[in-house]
């Protein structure tokens, strides 16, 4: 199955600099169907009001971190099979069990590059 | 041993052998000698005491000099506040000068058609190594918050050492607002936290190590210590 470069992405991060990075770098892989939000709040009020095929959310927000919303994707019926990719400066081991244990479909640490960005949304998309 | 079968049983002990006291009057003299031995045993007791009270007083004033001499009104009211206001203008500036970059790689990016495929794809790889290593930005960031977080710690412990040599505001201590009258304007707590909080720094919570509910969050990792991708990876079972 080809992968759809129109498929609608959600990015979460309350750093405008990060939202503009992850954009610029998923537009040069092709996605350009990008919507922001600026913390977990935001980001499920959009995922509620529209159908997202991925989520890509850093961690560390407020009043909503990534991983409270990234339960409450998982706990919504409407939302639950979406697949959702954390990016974040979090490495601790304990940090990656909860985000897995949550139900993460994938979990980049930062910094990261280019390519760490790709093959992680090639895992949960497909190969591209 | 043994004894004879009709001898009593337990045998007698002999009464032990007392001095024998010839005048009653000896009984004072000796009471006396007591009370007195009793008196300077005390006083000796009481010297050595005395002697270490001393000591201890002498230790607490010299403590409290040191602690003066640092001054650290200084530190809560200058210092920590200066230190805040450095780092929020290296956030600042950090941001600023990424602003800057992106506007120049929008531009380059916009001339990519123009450019034959061979440049265009040469000029996209450089690109794209800017906006990676722009990420910098996202976490000097948090560093500098981290930082904040111990400068703070620094000042509300500062103000406890205060309080507790009755030079300070107990607020103070508890990192909240409070400037003795015709002092230099403190940083309250709430200032710092704006400075904080400010377009160009990232929102900081409180304490050394914060929560996400039961999940401690620590922030950047040093590079020597920070896992890489693959240890990631393999937590969640393998490269994916």
């Amino acid at each position: 199955m080809s992968v759809d470069f129109k498929m609608p992405i959600l990015i979460v991060d309350d750093y405008k600099t990060m939202l503009r990075i992850i954009r610029s770098l998923l537009k040069q892989l092709g996605f350009d169907n990008v919507d922001e939000a600026t913390d977990g709040q935001d980001a499920l009020a959009k995922l509620r009001s529209k159908k997202y095929d991925l989520v890509i959310s850093d961690w560390n927000m407020e009043p909503m971190s990534g991983l409270q919303l990234l339960r409450e994707v998982r706990a919504d019926g409407r939302t639950a099979g979406v697949p959702f990719i954390m990016v974040t400066a979090e490495s601790k081991t304990e940090n990656v069990i909860a985000a897995k244990e949550a139900g993460v479909s994938n979990y980049i640490v930062k910094p990261f590059n280019a390519a760490t960005l790709k093959q992680k949304l090639a895992s949960v998309v497909g190969a591209f | 041993m043994s004894f004879p079968q009709d001898a009593p049983f337990p045998p007698p002990v002999a009464a032990p052998q007392l001095p024998e006291l010839t005048r009653l009057a000896e009984i004072p003299a000796l009471f006396h000698e007591m009370l007195e031995s009793i008196q300077r045993y005390s006083a000796q007791a009481s010297q050595v005491i005395r002697g270490e009270l001393e000591a201890l007083s002498r230790f607490i004033a010299e403590a409290n000099a040191e602690i003066t001499a640092v001054r650290p009104n200084e530190i809560c009211d200058l210092h920590l506040p200066g230190a805040a206001d450095e780092l929020d203008a290296v956030v600042g500036h950090t941001e600023q000068a990424t602003n800057t970059i992106f506007a120049a790689v929008e531009a380059i990016e916009a001339a990519l058609p123009e450019m034959p495929p061979e440049t265009a794809a040469r000029v996209t790889a450089a690109v794209t190594r800017i906006y990676e290593a722009c990420s910098f930005q996202d976490i000097t960031g948090q560093r500098i918050t981290k930082v904040m977080r111990a400068l703070r710690e620094v000042q509300r412990r500062v103000g406890s050492l205060l309080v507790g040599f009755g030079d300070g505001q107990p607020a103070l201590a508890a990192g909240g607002q409070g400037a003795p009258a015709g002092a230099p304007p403190l940083t309250s707590q709430a200032d710092v936290d704006a400075l904080l909080v400010g377009a160009a720094a990232r929102p900081a919570g409180g304490g050394a190590c914060r929560r996400d509910g039961e999940v401690a969050l620590h922030g950047p990792q040093l590079p020597r210590h920070a896992p890489g991708q693959a240890d990631i990876d393999a937590l969640l079972g393998g490269p994916a």
